[in-house]
Order: C-alpha cells, then sequence, then structure tokens
C-alpha cells in the first residue's frame, strides 16, 4: 500500500459521517472526512431575534431546491409525492432536525415475519439495543425508560423535558380514551448552561455540536467544501475518491476503505456517479438495487384549536409526549404497519399562518378574518405530527437527473416517490384517531394534513443492506456485497423504514457499523 | 469556481408598487378588527423594508406579484389570487404577514414576545404529577411484539 493513503475515507459529516469518525479516530485511525459543505454559521439565523420567523426560511431552509446554496444538489422531485429535505454541512440534516429521538420497536426488523410483506432485517433490536445506549449517552438524551410500547431495559441518561400544559392536557385526554402515550425522548440538552447561550448550537444535539469537536480532538481531518464525485475503485477495491475542491480544482485521495455516510439520495447518487466500464450501472450495484426502495415516512399532521392558552407559540424542538398505541399492525384496520405520534407546539404566529396542517385549513385566513383566525391559532394549537412506515417499493426511487446539474456540474439527483394504498389507508386510520384525541382533550376544532408534501426529512432504503448479494447491495454491517472495502453507514441501507423518526436508529447504526468495523480492521 | 445561485435584488421599491402593495395588504389585514390593519403598522412602508433587508431573494417575486393587482379591484384580485394560484397567494401574504408581524403594534396585540430558546429545565424523573399521569398507561401490558414473536404463536 502506498504510504499517501488514508485508513478510511468518510464522504459526508452529517449525522452518521459524525458518528462514525469519532469511532475511528478515536480507535486511532487516520481518517479525513470530505464534507460538500460549510460549517453552519448560527449567528446568522438566531431565535431571540425579532426576525427570526422570517431570516430562518431562508439560512435554515430545509428544501435544497429552494435554498440553492453552493453546497446543495438539485432534486427533481416533480414525479415524487413527498420533497426531499436535508442541510448539506457539517452536521448534515441534524443540523436543522427537530431533536425528536425514538428507538425503533423489535417489530420494525421484522416485518417479513410479522406481517408477510417486505424482508426482514438481518439483524434485530436486540443486536441494536446496546448501541442504542451508547448513541443516547453521546447524544446526550432526554427521556424516560420504561415504555411499554418497547422491550424494558436502560433509557437515557437526562430526565425527560416537561410536558408542557398541551402535553398534560392530551395525556389527560388518552388515559380517558384508554390510549397509551409516554413523555417523549428529545436530543435537546439538559444543560442550563447553555441556555445562556444564542442560537441553536447551545440548545440541540446536532453532529456539529456532538461529535466533532472530539472527533477533530482525536485527529480526523475534516475538509469542508469538498464534494466528492466519484470513488476510484481498481481490481475490485476502493482506492479513494476524487473530489472537487472550493476553487473547482479535481482533487485524488487514497485510502484503505471508503465509508458513505452521504444520506439516503446522497449515497445512491455518488454509487451511480462512480459508474464505470467495470460498473456500468454503478459501483456496488450487481443486485440492480442502487437508488432504487427509497422509503420517505410519509407524514401527516393534525392541530386542534382550544379556547385557552396552551403556551404553543415555542419552538417545535423534541416532543412533549408521543404515542405509539396504534404503531404495532392490526389487520382488522386494513392496512399493515402503523405511525409513531408526537406531540408538539406549532411555532410563532408567522408559522401558524402557513406550512402544516395549516395550509389545507378549510376557513378562509385572510381579510376579515385574519385577526381572529390568527388569534384562535396562535398559543392555543398543540399537533400530532404522525411518522408513518411506508413499504419498500423498487419503484419508489433515486436516479440521476438527465436535465439537472449541481455547481459543479455533476448530474443532480431525481427522486420518484409514490405513496401506496397502504401508506394512504394508515394515515387516514391515523390522522383520524388523532383528531379524535384532539377533540377529547376539548379541541373546538382539528386541521387535518393527510399527507404534507414538504415532508421529506428522513431518507432511507436505497442500498439495502442483507445476506443474499443477489438481493442486497450491503451486509449486515453495511460492507458492500461487490467491493469489499466500500462501506455504506448511512439509512440508505435499511431494509424497512419503522414509523419513528430514525436518527436514534441511525446513530445506533453506525456505531454498530463502526465497531464491525474496528473489529475487521484489528483482526487483519 | 463554484457558481452561486442566489442573486439577491436590491433596486428599491417604486412609489407606484408600494401604493398597491399598501391597497392588498389593507385588504388582507383591514381595519375594523381587535387587532391592528395593515395600514396602522406601516407594512407597505417600514416594515417591508425590514422584511427584505431580511429576505432580498423574495422581492422581485413578491413585487411581480403585486403588480398583477394594477388596474383591477384589488379584493377581488386578492380573492380570485387565493382561489386560482394557492402557492402565488401564499408568496404574496408570506411577505405581508411576515412585515405585518414585525410591528411591535402587531407583536403587543398579539401577545408575542419573539420565539423562546427552545431549553427546558428537566423534569425530576421522580416527578409525582408525571408519574401519576402514566399510572394508567403502566397498568397496561407491554404493547410491542418482541422478536422471537411467530405468527403461529400470535394465533395460539
Ligand atoms: C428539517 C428536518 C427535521 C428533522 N427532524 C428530525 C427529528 O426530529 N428526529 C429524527 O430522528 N430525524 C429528523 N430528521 C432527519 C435526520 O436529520 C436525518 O435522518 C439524519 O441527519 C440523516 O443522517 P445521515 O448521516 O444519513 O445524512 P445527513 O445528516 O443528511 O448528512 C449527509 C452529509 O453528506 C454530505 N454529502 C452528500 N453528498 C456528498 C458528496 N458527494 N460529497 C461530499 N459530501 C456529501 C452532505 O452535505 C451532508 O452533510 C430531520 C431532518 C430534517 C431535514
Amino acid at each position: 500500500m502506498p504510504d499517501d493513503k488514508v485508513d478510511a475515507i468518510i464522504v459526508g459529516a452529517g449525522l452518521s459521517g459524525a458518528v462514525t469518525a469519532n469511532e475511528l479516530a478515536k480507535a486511532g485511525l487516520t481518517v479525513i472526512c470530505l464534507e460538500q459543505g460549510d460549517w453552519p454559521e448560527y449567528g446568522r439565523s438566531a431565535v431571540h431575534r425579532r426576525d427570526s420567523e422570517v431570516a430562518a426560511e431562508q439560512y435554515w431552509q430545509r428544501d435544497p431546491n429552494v435554498r440553492q446554496d453552493t453546497s446543495d444538489y438539485p432534486i427533481d422531485d416533480s414525479g415524487s409525492d413527498v420533497a426531499a429535505l436535508m442541510w448539506n454541512g457539517v452536521g448534515g440534516s441534524s443540523v436543522l432536525y427537530l431533536a425528536k429521538w425514538n428507538r425503533m420497536t423489535p417489530s420494525d426488523f421484522r416485518v417479513r415475519s410479522h406481517d408477510g410483506v417486505a424482508d426482514d432485517w438481518p439483524l434485530s433490536y436486540e443486536d441494536l439495543e446496546p448501541h442504542y445506549l451508547e448513541a443516547e449517552r453521546q447524544f446526550q438524551i432526554s427521556g424516560l425508560a420504561g415504555d411499554p410500547a418497547y422491550p424494558e431495559g436502560d433509557g437515557p441518561p437526562n430526565p425527560p423535558l416537561p410536558i408542557r400544559a398541551f402535553g398534560a392536557r392530551m395525556a389527560k385526554a388518552l388515559n380517558e380514551l384508554g390510549w397509551s402515550w409516554w413523555p417523549g425522548a428529545s436530543a435537546t440538552f439538559p444543560d442550563p448552561e447553555r441556555s445562556t447561550k444564542e442560537g441553536p448550537e447551545s440548545i440541540k444535539a446536532s453532529t456539529d455540536v456532538t461529535h466533532w469537536p472530539s472527533a477533530l480532538n482525536a485527529g480526523a481531518e475534516l475538509r469542508t467544501n469538498a464534494r466528492v464525485r466519484r470513488v476510484l475503485v481498481e481490481n475490485g477495491e476502493a482506492t479513494g475518491c476524487e473530489y472537487i475542491d472550493s476553487d473547482g480544482n479535481v482533487q485524488t485521495l487514497h485510502a484503505r476503505s471508503v465509508i458513505l455516510c452521504a444520506n439516503g439520495i446522497g449515497t445512491p447518487r455518488l454509487l451511480l456517479l462512480s459508474a464505470t466500464d467495470e460498473y456500468p450501472d454503478g459501483l456496488a450495484n450487481s443486485s440492480g438495487l442502487v437508488g432504487k426502495r427509497l422509503m420517505l415516512h410519509p407524514f401527516g399532521a393534525v392541530a386542534g384549536l382550544f379556547d385557552d392558552d396552551l403556551d404553543t407559540a415555542v419552538s417545535p424542538l423534541g416532543q412533549q409526549i408521543q404515542s405509539m398505541h396504534f404503531y404495532e399492525t392490526d389487520a382488522s384496520r386494513g392496512f399493515v404497519r402503523g405511525a409513531k405520534w408526537g406531540l408538539q407546539p406549532t411555532g410563532g404566529p408567522l408559522a401558524v399562518t402557513r406550512s402544516y396542517p395549516w395550509e389545507v385549513a378549510n376557513e378562509v385566513m385572510y381579510c376579515e378574518n385574519f385577526h381572529e383566525t390568527l388569534k384562535a391559532r396562535f398559543n392555543r394549537a398543540p399537533m400530532w405530527t404522525l411518522v408513518a412506515e411506508d413499504l419498500p417499493v423498487d419503484t419508489n426511487r433515486v436516479t440521476l437527473s438527465d436535465t439537472l446539474v449541481d455547481g459543479d456540474g455533476l448530474p443532480g439527483a431525481k427522486i420518484e416517490y409514490v405513496a401506496d394504498a397502504n401508506s394512504r389507508a394508515l394515515l387516514k386510520f391515523h390522522t383520524e384517531k388523532a383528531a379524535e384525541s384532539l377533540i377529547a382533550a376539548g379541541a373546538v376544532e382539528t386541521v387535518v394534513a393527510p399527507l404534507v408534501r414538504s415532508s421529506g426529512w428522513h431518507l432511507m432504503g436505497t442500498a439495502v443492506m442483507g445476506d443474499d448479494p443477489a438481493n442486497s447491495v450491503t451486509d449486515r454491517y453495511g460492507t458492500t456485497h461487490d467491493v469489499k472495502n466500500l462501506h455504506i453507514f448511512d439509512s440508505s441501507t435499511w431494509v424497512t423504514s419503522g414509523g419513528v423518526n430514525p436518527v436514534a436508529t441511525q446513530a445506533a447504526l453506525a456505531l454498530w457499523s463502526s465497531t464491525h468495523f474496528l473489529e475487521e480492521w484489528y483482526a487483519r | 469556481m463554484r457558481s452561486t445561485q442566489l442573486s439577491p435584488l436590491t433596486s428599491p421599491i417604486s412609489t407606484s408598487d408600494r401604493d398597491l402593495i399598501a391597497e392588498i395588504a389593507q385588504v388582507l389585514i383591514p381595519a375594523g378588527a381587535s387587532g391592528p390593519s395593515a395600514a396602522e403598522v406601516d407594512v407597505a412602508g417600514g416594515r417591508l423594508d425590514e422584511f427584505f433587508e431580511q429576505r432580498p431573494d423574495l422581492k422581485t417575486a413578491f413585487v411581480a406579484i403585486a403588480s398583477r393587482a394594477s388596474g383591477t379591484d384589488v379584493d377581488s384580485f386578492c380573492r380570485h389570487l387565493e382561489a386560482s394560484e394557492p402557492a402565488v397567494f401564499q408568496q404574496l401574504t408570506y411577505v405581508i404577514v411576515g412585515a405585518f408581524l414585525l410591528s411591535p403594534d402587531a407583536r403587543g396585540w398579539l401577545g408575542f414576545t419573539g420565539l423562546r430558546g427552545e431549553f427546558q429545565t428537566p423534569i425530576a424523573n421522580d416527578d409525582y404529577r408525571l408519574h401519576e399521569l402514566l399510572a394508567p398507561v403502566r397498568s397496561r401490558p407491554p404493547s410491542y411484539r418482541p422478536t422471537a414473536w411467530t405468527p403461529e404463536e400470535s394465533t395460539a
């Protein structure tokens, strides 16, 4: 091996990239992470400022097609029911995430065995449990162990956040209905010292805050504004990456292994961009599954309007309470799988004039109704958000766009995604039940958005893991079947999506994969 | 060098456009209700300038939409736009309501003192009110399906 090779290149400094870099660097490996974006500049829009609601939608814009930063690549979503959302920069989408933290349940890994559809994962809840615990320690999660929706075991290191007045109101209503709920788990620091600082970095466990300082301290190198345009392969082995630096120059970096953490769209995009004569359909794609089975968690939201002030005009980080009462399959409902409900505030006054679920409200917001409608919503509208499990379907997929290119001239991504009949039936049932619970709690009106278009914040399934190389892209540890030193540690490898927010499992899986990677490394 | 795809536009808004924007804003946020009207908080003046200081990227499209109202009955224009082009209507209302809500008078009427930082003091794990509320949940059997579950066992 030439001396200029690093042990590992990690592509993407987001959630899984940061967790992985930290593990590998602490173990003494030489690691270089290539990230197409830069560090977030929190000073550009802070929650305390008078104009924060206005400014946030530019700098903290979730849709890369709207944000159009130099770090972004365009995503053609014209053939998709749902738009893909992300942050491209150090911390990845954890910079934008709402810090809702949920483990998947045991049945989420056994959908084929339980429900006769999709596939089982080649690993189990029990395999991941120690890594969930470690991830909860690393992200300093707040929450409460003992939720009956999960097996018994230890929980997050910090106590849960207050459930607030509206959480208590909903909890009582669910108790009366005989439905289960639990205090929500959240990745918000329970540290009063931090609240005195300005900006989101003081509050939320995003990996630019939780992991990168430690990874850099342990010797990892992070190259920002470095967009990887292809993974290099020779004689069936990954030899490194070619990337474009901020001056537009092409650089080559050699490595003993390459780990992709570029997310459920960025990773298949890069594998497809890395096609060669030897791999004409893209790298690691002998199964033909790279890019296929995109899952996005179709998302519904139901707000209730109450007559009294419930203090719902706060930022929606974390979740007050959650309910998994209807999470597991019940065949009598006419669909399989379920959704987690998370109760959250609806934010400031500008937020309640638009966005979900308000854009589908029947009442006319403006003209003679403006003041009364705004008053009725502001501070009086808790909202259930529903993260629905979607099943893997080959026709829901990521391909390369043949019309759009990024700032470096590389093809953008194209996504095709149709929420199928199971997803639609599931969302109909869950939104109706969520509305019923709000009415039971005393809401005078509910506003229901059964499938929100701008909600593709969870990107999964596009380089699926499995034991059989004919039906999967990687093995259970994220190592590609076709190229033994090429790995995928992000949620592209997910077999099914579960019906909960993904970060807890993404972090646990990055730890599981990193642990195995290091075991193999030392065994060599 | 990478291309920057944003091109903030800084040209001033003409007086005639401002007059039209004032009319539109007053239709959308009228007088005679429990709170201030658009005119009362100067939406089309200082508030709009403040808004575009933050969001110069929205200015050209906004002015173009507003100028479509020129020579029309502004009230009908707004109602028709909402019904026929909801996405465009939303671009218009986002700026007008955003500018309105920058006004201290509008915020005072609503009782909005600004978004609070999200930090919350965690509750103690032994908080009795929480545990009282949770008692009915705890009294029910676990709802998850264990990994060892098989279809045969479930029907047994
Ligand atoms: C608005 C929003 C809210 C969310 N809220 C929650 C929540 O409350 N709870 C939850 O569990 N999840 C939430 N999520 C989802 C969560 O943030 C993501 O699932 C998670 O960050 C994905 O991690 P990742 O490592 O796969 O990818 P990312 O975190 O997206 O990181 C991928 C990184 O790879 C980089 N990259 C991609 N391609 C290249 C390339 N060719 N060269 C170099 N770099 C590249 C990108 O720039 C990016 O930084 C939210 C997401 C969004 C957008």
